[in-house]
């Protein structure tokens, strides 16, 4: 049985960050003679065995004796994981990316600005704002058709709108940014 | 029957229906625009023939070329799936003009059904319950309160050129109308343009409960049970199931009587389905006639045993129905998710991108009508249905759990799905207990941050190992990928994967 209590004396830890759901997670990995051990936050290290990781995205861990498995794969500059049918995107940075990325935010006024973009290619059909106004979370900034169906682009939290950038009518890229709100 | 067919469809749909045909020693023919050249339905063929184009106008809506096609490549009939040409009256003539069998309802019958309107007038010559209102617009608010009097109240008021419940407008009480007509009436013409208006009477919580019908050319028409289909969101279907947990035998019974009548009426062939909805004091209403194979045609050959596409070809083909009504039993019970590219914490908003990876569920009572695989693109010319999910168990409450088992086996990365969604219904109380209506959804469904931290924690620590383990980065070929075009990136990860 793999030793839980963590006394033998690691070989190499690798700390990870891993950004998900809105919170970060401290991920911490050690490589001892006995195995590899996790250690999620504060909780207890874990033996943890891979049990299979396969190219196309399958991955399975023994964590202890308890079964963990889902899809991992890359997914716009992070991952993106699947468990029990539910997909959540994460970013996954080792410590020392993670300072630098901290450093460079840093370095950088913060800004509070927050840029509508278009999830994906369409028609604008409406922009019931405008430039000035004062919104709340939920209200409808862009209405977008795409796949067949009129999508409501709504604000993520009560702000000011900045800019307005696209009028009804006209066609948008995905990515493209429509509304800056403040 | 036939020798050859070709199917003027894609995605799920038109695999489904290839597999029909290879089952009855039938060659099938796929046709694809540009972004699909490599599309499963197309390796899924024996034959694939390129419509050039992009979008569906410019491709799967191009009636005269597949009808050139077809005639070219010597097929003997085209089978239209569901969407596109499906219900196009005009194209099922030109095919018979061109001496091909359009595997569908016949023209005038599609012609009858077309419009609500005609379909309406057809119904309640036949003697077919409709919702109790007018057809034609109403003139004054003064003749609509006169209707609404003799109608009986709650009504609804409605704008001719409106529909999927806009310009939509529920009046309780009679001294409300005259108002609610006006305003409703000047909202039509700001909104349509068109300030017409007719009403209805209102049918409270109804449920959607179609009956799904099957003619052949010698006159014979059946009815194999009903679907309940009261699971939507924006009045488009996401989870249907068959037996209805409110029908019964007797109300089957009735229901299938009426639909098969209508379909009499017209002059109906081939398999259809007749949308009705059902109140709480189980009076049902004609909806309209869908005059095609439905998405969810598999829970009913689920429980009938039945297989709709075999017997699409064979009707269609001039055989007769080897079984009357009194042999059509229903067994058990099956439900189906309609698995889309959709974001179901972010009201159901489309979903876009590249399907990184994939693990479908698979055992006991599960099939999968699909066309999901790594490497497919989803974009937004098309449909966002990626595939559906159907479980056959011996009763409601067993499918049920059996489908919350296959929901947890289902993986889909690289866009967002409605798995989530499903799984939350399949032990959400008012559905498990029966009670539903057409307004669930919006009613019941209201996504929190209701991440567990369990859930965040696995999920974390899969994604760590991933890292660790040097899976965290797109294989280089992928990125070059991005400047040489989709087909060639294609042709270069297929020739990887060979050994």
């Amino acid at each position: 049985m793999a030793d839980t209590n963590g006394t033998s004396r690691p070989l190499a830890t690798t700390t990870y960050r891993v950004e998900i759901g809105g919170q970060a997670v401290t991920v911490e990995l050690a490589e001892r003679e006995d195995g590899l051990f996790v250690r999620v936050g504060e909780g207890p290290a874990r033996c943890v065995e891979v049990a299979m990781s396969r190219g196309d995205g399958e991955l399975a861990l023994l964590i202890g004796a308890e079964v963990v498995r889902g899809l991992v794969a890359p997914r716009d500059g992070g991952v993106s994981v699947v468990v029990d049918g539910r997909a959540i995107d994460a970013v996954v940075m080792d410590e020392r990316a993670a300072r630098l990325a901290s450093a460079a935010v840093g370095g950088r006024p913060r800004t509070s600005e927050t840029a509508i973009r278009a999830p994906m290619p369409g028609l604008v059909v409406a922009v019931p704002v405008e430039a000035g106004a004062s919104v709340t979370k939920g209200a409808t900034l862009v209405v977008l058709s795409a796949m067949k169906m009129q999508n409501e682009l709504t604000a993520p939290s009560d702000a000011t709108v900045k800019d307005v950038l696209v009028t009804p009518g006209q066609t948008v890229d995905q990515n493209q940014v429509l509304v800056r709100l403040e | 029957m036939f020798k050859k067919v070709l199917i003027a469809n894609r995605g799920e749909i038109a695999m489904r229906v290839m597999r029909g045909c290879r089952e009855l020693g039938v060659r099938s023919v796929a046709v694809y625009s540009d972004p699909d050249r490599s599309a499963p339905h197309v390796r899924a063929a024996d034959e694939a023939y390129g419509l050039g184009g992009t979008t569906a106008s410019e491709s799967y809506l191009r009636g005269d070329q597949i009808i050139e096609i077809a005639r070219a490549c010597g097929a003997d009939a085209i089978h239209p799936g569901y969407g596109f040409l499906a219900e196009n009256a005009d194209f099922a003539q030109s095919c018979a003009d061109a001496g091909l069998v359009f595997v569908g309802p016949p023209p005038s019958a599609m012609r009858a059904l077309g419009s609500k309107t005609s379909a309406r007038r057809v119904m309640q010559e036949a003697g077919v319950p409709v919702v109790p209102g007018t057809i034609d617009p109403i003139p004054t608010a003064e003749e609509a309160a006169r209707i609404a009097d003799a109608i009986g109240f709650p009504i609804a008021l409605k704008a001719v050129s409106g529909g999927g419940g806009k310009g939509m407008r529920v009046v309780e009480r009679p001294e409300e109308l005259v108002t609610a007509f006006r305003q409703a009436s000047d909202e039509a013409a700001a909104s349509f343009g068109d300030p017409s208006m007719y009403l209805e009477r209102l049918v409270v919580r109804p449920r959607h409960v179609e009956i799904q019908m099957l003619g052949d050319q010698h006159g014979n028409v059946v009815h194999l049970g009903e679907r309940e289909c009261s699971v939507q969101r924006r009045h488009q279907k996401l989870v249907e199931e068959s037996p209805s947990p409110v029908v019964d035998a007797a109300l089957r019974a009735r229901m299938g009587e009426v639909a098969v009548r209508a379909a009499k009426a017209v002059g109906y062939t081939n398999a259809g389905t007749c949308e009705m909805l059902l109140d709480q004091n189980g009076k049902f209403y004609f909806l309209e006639v869908n005059a095609r194979l439905q998405v969810e045609h598999p829970v009913t050959e689920l429980v009938t045993g039945i297989d709709l596409v075999h017997w699409q070809l064979r009707v269609a083909a001039g055989e007769p129905l080897d079984f009357r009504q009194e042999d059509v039993r229903l067994r058990g019970h099956a439900v189906e998710c309609r698995i889309q590219a959709e974001d179901p914490y972010g009201r159901f908003f489309p979903s876009t991108g590249r399907i990184e990876a994939v693990s479908e569920p698979a055992g006991p009572g599960i099939r999968i009508d699909g066309s999901l695989e790594r490497g497919l693109e989803v974009t937004p010319l098309y449909d966002s249905l990626l595939s559906k999910l159907v479980v056959w168990a011996e009763d409601r409450p067993r499918a049920l759990e059996r489908m919350y088992r296959a929901l947890g086996e289902y993986g889909v990365l690289g866009v967002k799905t409605t798995i989530p969604f499903h799984r939350w219904l399949m032990r959400h109380p008012p559905f498990v207990a029966g009670d539903l209506d057409t307004e669930i959804v919006a009613r019941d469904w209201q996504p929190a941050d209701d991440l567990e931290g369990e859930f965040v924690e696995q999920a974390a620590v899969l994604a760590a190992i991933s890292e660790h383990l040097g899976r965290g980065r797109r294989q280089p070929v992928a990125a070059d990928a991005e400047q040489v075009g989709r087909w060639v990136s294609f042709a270069r990860r297929a020739g990887l994967r060979v050994p």
